[in-house]
C-alpha cells in the first residue's frame, strides 16, 4: 500500500493570504492597466500612427529583435560551450571577463563605437539599425552565455558519452545532444535579451532606429497623452507574449533536465593551435565590447579634466553617483524583501500559490516603457484615492519611482531565490517542523539561509540592471532627480560624448563589481547544489 | 599483495576472446585508480566486475570504452588494438547507471539515435525489435521522465544494443532502483544480453548481483584484479582473505600452517551447551544467523534453526571441522 504524504500542514493564516495577495496585486497593477487599456482604443491615435510611423516602427522593432536574439544566441550559447567544453589558459579569467559586457549600457558601447568608427576611423553610415543590433548584441549576450554555461555545466557527461558510445563525435554530440537539451536555458536567456531590445530606447536613439519603445517615448513627451501611450506599449506586452509562448508550446511535452548526472564533464584539453584560437577570440570579443569603451571613456574623462572643468564634472559625478545608488539600494531592499516573502508565502500555498506568484513576475515579462506607462496610472490612481494620507502625492515621487522599478523588476529577486529555495530538501523542512519550530522559524534558520547566494545573486543581478536601467527612470524621476544613466541619455542626446564619459565609466565599474559578485555567487550556489 | 589472477576460461583461445585488456593502469595524481589490470572476454559471455565503491571499476569500464584516457596498457576488441580509437567509433555499447537518457527525444528517437548509418525503414523496424526484445513496445512515443526507473534503464538497454555493439558495458544499472524491481529487472537485462549472445562486463557493487548473474565474476580492490573465475569458485576458493570477505559471509579461523580457514556459515554445526557463547543472533526467515565467540578467542558466523534456538548468552559449542576447507594468506 502506498501513502501519499502530503505537504507539511501550514495554518492557513490569514494575515499571510492578506499580504501575499495583497503584495501580489500591487506588483502586478501596473501591467494590469496597461493590458486593459487596449478595451478602448484611441481609434484617433491608431489611424494617424498607422498611416504615418507605425508600419515602419513595427518593422524596425521586429528587424532588430531577431537579429540581436539571434546574435546573442549565437555568441553565448558558442562562448559558453567553449568555456565548459574545453580546458585552456586562463579559463576562469576569461569566463568572468566574458559577463562583464552585462556591466557595460548598449547606449554607452554605442556611442563609443559611433564615435570610434566615425572619427579614427572615418567610417560612413554607422547610424544603421545593423550597427545597432550589434551594439546591443555584444553587451547583451551574457544573458545567453550565463543561462547556457550553467546548463551545460549541470548536464554533466553522461549523456554526452552516451552519444560518444552511439557513434557520434564530440562536435556531433554538442549539436545532437548538449545544445537541444539546453534548449530551456536557451529560451530563458534569449527572453531576456528580447526584453532588453523591446526595453531599450538609449541605444535606439544613438543610432536613429526607431522602434516601439521609441514610439512610446515620443508620445509620451511629444502629446503627454498617456493613454495612447499605454496602448502603443501594448503592442510590446502582445508580442513578447506571442514570442514567448510560441517557444513553449514547440517544446511539447519534452523535458530536458535529466537528474543532474553525478560526475562533471570533465574539459577537453586541446591543441597549442586551438587553444590559442579560442583564446584569441574570447578576448576579441572582450576588447570590442568591454575594453575599447573603458579606452576610450578614460580617454575622453581625462580630456574633460585638462580642459579645466574637473571641479563641476568631479560634483557632478558625486551627485549623480549617489542618486543612482540610493535608486539602487533602495529598489534592491523592496525587490529582494518583496521577492522572499513572495517565494516563502508562494510555495506553502500550492497551485493557487504558484498562479499569484506569477501574476508578480509579469513585470519582467514588460519592456520597460511599458511598465513606467502603468506605474504612472496606477501611482496616479492611488492619489486620487489618497492611499497615502496628508496630501502626499506619488507621481513623480522617489517612492513612485521605487515602486516602478519595484513592479518590473521584483521577478529577477523572486525567481532567484525562488530557485535557491528549491533546494532545501522538504526532509529539512520536515525535519525542523517535528522539532517543534514554527514556520516562521523555519523560514528564518532553514530556508532563508540555504538559499542565501541566491539572495546575493539576484542583487548581484538587480544591481547591475538597475545601474543602466533608462526609460522608468527617465519618465517617472522626481523633478532635479538625475542618475548616472539619465546624465549619460541627456548628454548624448545632444551628442557630447566627452560630456557621457565620466558617468558611463562610474556605471561600467559599479557594473564590473556586481557581474564579479553575481559569478561568485552562481558557481558557490552550483557547488551548495551539488 | 601480488597474488596472480586466475583467468581459466578460454584464455589461449583467441578466436573465442571478444576483448582483451592488458596491463590497462590510470593513476590521478598519485593515486593509482587502475592498476595494471589484464583479463579477458569470451564471446557470448557476461563477467560481472565487482567491488567497494571507489575501487575503480567504473574508471577501468570508461576506459575500454573510450570515455578516459589511460595511461598504460592496451585494449582490443575481437583482436584489433583499439587503445587510441575514440568512443564513437570503437561500437561499444554503454548502458550508465541513470539519467543519460536523452531527455529532448521520445523513447523510440533515443533507440533510433545510433542508427543514423541504416535507411529510414531499417531504422524503424530495428527499434521495434529493440522495443520488443525489452518489452516496451507500449511507450515508444513518450519521453524519458514519463517512464519509472526500471522502464528507464531498459530503454537505456535497448538504445546501447540496437547498432548491434561487438560488446556491452553496463554501470551499476540498478543501483538507483528499489530492491523488488532491481531482481526482476536483473534477470530480464541477462536474459536479454545472452539471447542477443553480446559479450558483456556488468559493473555492481551488491556481490548478490555479481555472483547471480554473472559467468564469471571479477573482483576489483583499489584498482587491482583479485580475481576473475566462476561464482563457485570465487566463493568456494576465493584467491585471498579480501575476496573471501567480499563475495559472502565469512570467519576466518587460524590453522596449523599459519594460513586462515575460510568458513562459510553452512561449515558450522552449532549445538546447545558447551564452553562457546552467543554474543549475537538475527532473525533471518527460515534460519537464524548467530555469531559465536569460540574459547580460542575466534569468533565465527552459524547459521541455526529459528524455532526453539539460542539465545544471546547462551553456551554452546561451534563445530568446524577445518581440515577440508579452503585456505587464504594472512596479511592483506
Amino acid at each position: 500500500m502506498t501513502v501519499t504524504l502530503p505537504s507539511i500542514a501550514t495554518r492557513r493564516s490569514l494575515p499571510g493570504w492578506a499580504t501575499f495577495v495583497a503584495l501580489t496585486a500591487l506588483v502586478a497593477s501596473p501591467v494590469i492597466v496597461v493590458v486593459s487599456s487596449i478595451v478602448d482604443p484611441t481609434e484617433s491615435m491608431w489611424s494617424e500612427l498607422w498611416a504615418t510611423r507605425l508600419p515602419g516602427m513595427i518593422r524596425d522593432t521586429i528587424t532588430l529583435a531577431l537579429t540581436v536574439v539571434g546574435g546573442s544566441l549565437v555568441l553565448g550559447t558558442g562562448l559558453a560551450w567553449l568555456v565548459t567544453a574545453y580546458d585552456f589558459p586562463a579559463r576562469r579569467v576569461i569566463t568572468w571577463l566574458l559577463v562583464t559586457p552585462l556591466a557595460v549600457p548598449g547606449y554607452v558601447a554605442g556611442f563609443v563605437w559611433l564615435d570610434t568608427l566615425s572619427g579614427p576611423l572615418g567610417a560612413r553610415g554607422v547610424r544603421s539599425i545593423w550597427l545597432c543590433a550589434a551594439a546591443l548584441v555584444v553587451t547583451l549576450y551574457p544573458y545567453v552565455f550565463l543561462f547556457a554555461r550553467a546548463s551545460f555545466k549541470a548536464q554533466g557527461a553522461d549523456a554526452r558519452d552516451a552519444a560518444r558510445t552511439l557513434g557520434v563525435g564530440p562536435t556531433r554530440a554538442f549539436f545532437r545532444v548538449a545544445l537541444p537539451m539546453a534548449r530551456p536555458a536557451l529560451a530563458a536567456g534569449s527572453a531576456l535579451v528580447l526584453m532588453e531590445v523591446l526595453t531599450d530606447i538609449g541605444t535606439v536613439r544613438l543610432f536613429n532606429v526607431s522602434t516601439v519603445a521609441d514610439g512610446v517615448m515620443r508620445v509620451w513627451f511629444g502629446t503627454g497623452d498617456r493613454g495612447a501611450a499605454a496602448e502603443l506599449a501594448c503592442l510590446l506586452v502582445v508580442s513578447a507574449a506571442t514570442l514567448i509562448a510560441l517557444e513553449r508550446g514547440l517544446r511539447r511535452g519534452a523535458r530536458f533536465s535529466t537528474r543532474p548526472s553525478e560526475r562533471p564533464s570533465s574539459p577537453i584539453v586541446l591543441r597549442r593551435g586551438t587553444r590559442f584560437g579560442i583564446v584569441g577570440l574570447c578576448v576579441a570579443v572582450i576588447a570590442v565590447a568591454v575594453a575599447v569603451p573603458i579606452v576610450r571613456l578614460t580617454d575622453w574623462a581625462l580630456d574633460a579634466r585638462r580642459s579645466g572643468n574637473a571641479q563641476t564634472v568631479a560634483g557632478g559625478v558625486w551627485h549623480h553617483t549617489s542618486s543612482s545608488l540610493t535608486l539602487v539600494i533602495a529598489t534592491c531592499v523592496v525587490c529582494v524583501g518583496g521577492g522572499i516573502t513572495i517565494a516563502l508565502l508562494a510555495r506553502r500555498r500550492g497551485s493557487l500559490g504558484r498562479l499569484l506568484s506569477r501574476l508578480a513576475s509579469l513585470g519582467y515579462a514588460m519592456p520597460g516603457p511599458v511598465v513606467a506607462v502603468g506605474a504612472l496610472i496606477t501611482l496616479a490612481a492611488f492619489d486620487r484615492i489618497g492611499l497615502v494620507p496628508n496630501g502626499v502625492v506619488l507621481v513623480g515621487s522617489f517612492a513612485g519611482l521605487v515602486f516602478a522599478l519595484s513592479t518590473r523588476f521584483m521577478a529577477v529577486a523572486f525567481q532567484g531565490i525562488d530557485a535557491g529555495l528549491d533546494r532545501v530538501a522538504p526532509s529539512a523542512v520536515a525535519s525542523a517542523r517535528t522539532l517543534g519550530a514554527r514556520a516562521s522559524r523555519v523560514a528564518w534558520s532553514v530556508e532563508l539561509p540555504a538559499a542565501r547566494t541566491s539572495v546575493v545573486a539576484a542583487t548581484a543581478l538587480l544591481t547591475v540592471d538597475l545601474m543602466k536601467e533608462l526609460p522608468i527612470t527617465l519618465l517617472l524621476r522626481p523633478f532635479g532627480f538625475d542618475s548616472l544613466s539619465v546624465w549619460v541619455w541627456q548628454a548624448t542626446s545632444e551628442s557630447l560624448w566627452e560630456q557621457a564619459a565620466v558617468p558611463s565609466l562610474v556605471m561600467v565599474a559599479v557594473g564590473m563589481l556586481a557581474v564579479g559578485a553575481l559569478l561568485a555567487a552562481l558557481d558557490r550556489g552550483a557547488e551548495v547544489a551539488s | 599483495m601480488n597474488s596472480p589472477v586466475t583467468d581459466r576460461v578460454n584464455d589461449h583461445v583467441n578466436d573465442h576472446v571478444a576483448l582483451r585488456v592488458e596491463g590497462l593502469s590510470k593513476s590521478l595524481g598519485t593515486r593509482r585508480i587502475v592498476d595494471d589490470v589484464s583479463f579477458t572476454l569470451s564471446r557470448g559471455e557476461l563477467i560481472t566486475l565487482v567491488g567497494p565503491s571507489g575501487c575503480g571499476k567504473s574508471t577501468l569500464l570508461r576506459m575500454i570504452a573510450g570515455l578516459e584516457p589511460n595511461d598504460a596498457g592496451r585494449v582490443f576488441v575481437d583482436d584489433h588494438d583499439i587503445t587510441s580509437t575514440p568512443p564513437e567509433r570503437r561500437h561499444i555499447g554503454v548502458v550508465f547507471q541513470e539519467g543519460s537518457l536523452f531527455g529532448h527525444l521520445r523513447v523510440d528517437q533515443n533507440i533510433a539515435f545510433g542508427l543514423k548509418h541504416l535507411s529510414r525503414s531499417d531504422r524503424t523496424s530495428r527499434v521495434e525489435a529493440m522495443l520488443e526484445l525489452v518489452q516496451l513496445s507500449g511507450v515508444a512515443r513518450r519521453f524519458p521522465h514519463q517512464l519509472s526507473g526500471g522502464e528507464q534503464q531498459r530503454v537505456a538497454l535497448a538504445r546501447a544494443l540496437a547498432p548491434e555493439p561487438r560488446l556491452m558495458l553496463l554501470d551499476e544499472p540498478f543501483a538507483s532502483l528499489d530492491e523488488v524491481l532491481r531482481d526482476d529487472l536483473r534477470q530480464q537485462v541477462a536474459e536479454v544480453l545472452r539471447s542477443t549472445h553480446t559479450p558483456s562486463i556488468l559493473v555492481t557493487h551488491d556481490r548478490h548481483e555479481a555472483l547471480t548473474l554473472g559467468d564469471r565474476v571479477a573482483v576489483m580492490r583499489d584498482g587491482r584484479l583479485q580475481q576473475v573465475d566462476t561464482p563457485e569458485v570465487v566463493y568456494d576458493r576465493p584467491s585471498n582473505r579480501f575476496v573471501a570477505g567480499f563475495v559472502g559471509v565469512a570467519s576466518f579461523v587460524p590453522v596449523a600452517d599459519g594460513s586462515l580457514a575460510v568458513v562459510r556459515p553452512h561449515h558450522v554445526t552449532l549445538t546447545a551447551g558447551g564452553d562457546d557463547r552467543v554474543v549475537s543472533c538475527e532473525f533471518a526467515g527460515a534460519t537464524r544467523r548467530y555469531t559465536v565467540r569460540r574459547t580460542d578467542g575466534s569468533t565465527v558466523v552459524a547459521d541455526g534453526p529459528t524455532a526453539g534456538g539460542l539465545s544471546m548468552g547462551d553456551a554452546c559449542t561451534a563445530t568446524v571441522v577445518t581440515d577440508r576447507l579452503h585456505c587464504v594468506a594472512v596479511d592483506d
